[in-house]
């Protein structure tokens, strides 16, 4: 076994983290190697320092804090949510209004134009209209060679 | 993670932040904002977190955070003549007295091994548990830990040594 394994097994070991089939070729192996033992009370001594190493207590209004941020949070978040829904009433209101624009000019325009129209019918002024297969714009001639015969 | 699960998670997690917070910044006022800072982060993005890994992100959030404060602690100007004659030369606040070179090393570890290693040194939770708690496979943790605690006698051999 190398050292850099049984190093890696003492630290699981200590933690009492080790499978019991790894124990006996550990022990074996620190039975010969002076390096991995000292290595394994270098272990034990961290594990003992930091065991008892102590922390700050945390101050008991900062979770009270934590909980009002969170909560002007979510009103910030739902006032915005709000406003943005505000913003669409004016939009919806430009659309209705230019439909509604756009419908009066079309009624207009429509109006406009027919009444025209009826006015020509009744003054006698009717535009001719091509049948179908028949060609008003070339000249009769061209097909007959440029000859009017 | 909902909402109304936040104040049990807050519950849970804030002393272990805390400490983790405070060994990065070394200061008992610093790590007040930054817990504050860092529980605010993590609840706006609340809804799109997954259980298995909020922790794993929380202390990923409080390791940036911390760095973000040292960073602007060090940026910060004293415009006062007078104070700024007397200024040390160091902008960093005195460590508090707890502060150790134990704590040192564990705030000179990556994030993840130093999750490890407060997990398991301060909680006390086996393997099997902080898989639990960081959403990461048992041999992940196991990794890990040989890692931070290789990496940790190494650093603190060093101090020793110097």
């Amino acid at each position: 076994m190398r050292c850099s394994n049984a190093q890696s097994m003492i630290i699981l070991k200590l933690d009492k983290e080790l499978r019991a089939r790894y124990s006996a070729s550990l022990e074996k192996h620190l039975a010969a190697c002076s390096a991995c033992r000292l290595f394994r009370e270098e272990m034990l001594s961290q594990n003992s320092r930091f065991a008892s190493l102590s922390q700050p207590a945390v101050a008991p209004w900062i979770h009270s804090r934590i909980l009002d941020q969170a909560a002007a949070h979510d009103n910030r978040r739902l006032r915005s949510r709000m406003i943005f829904q505000l913003e669409k009433i004016p939009a919806l209101a430009a659309v209705l209004l230019s439909l509604y624009i756009g419908t009066l000019v079309g009624i207009k325009t429509h109006n406009s134009t027919s009444a025209s129209a009826s006015a020509q019918i009744s003054s006698g002024q009717t535009t001719e209209v091509a049948s179908f297969g028949e060609n008003s714009l070339v000249d009769e001639s061209y097909y007959n060679g440029g000859s009017d015969e | 993670m909902s909402k109304d699960r936040f104040e049990e998670f807050l519950t849970a997690n804030e002393k272990r932040i805390y400490h983790y917070i405070w060994a990065l910044t070394h200061h008992e006022a610093d790590a007040q904002d930054v817990v504050q800072a860092t529980f605010i982060a993590f609840y706006e993005h609340i809804d799109g977190i997954e259980e298995s890994s909020a922790v794993s992100y929380l202390y990923r959030i409080a390791h940036n955070k911390s760095i973000t404060h040292i960073k602007q602690r060090g940026r910060y100007v004293q415009t006062d003549p007078v104070l700024f004659a007397n200024l040390p030369d160091k902008p960093a606040p005195a460590p508090d007295q707890d502060y150790t070179p134990l704590h040192a090393a564990i705030a000179s570890l990556p994030v993840k091994l130093a999750t490890v290693i407060q997990l398991q040194y301060f909680e006390s939770l086996s393997y099997k548990q902080i898989s639990a708690q960081l959403g990461i496979s048992v041999k992940a943790v196991e990794s890990l830990c040989v890692r931070a605690k290789k990496l940790l006698r190494k650093k603190l051999l060093k101090v020793s040594s110097d």
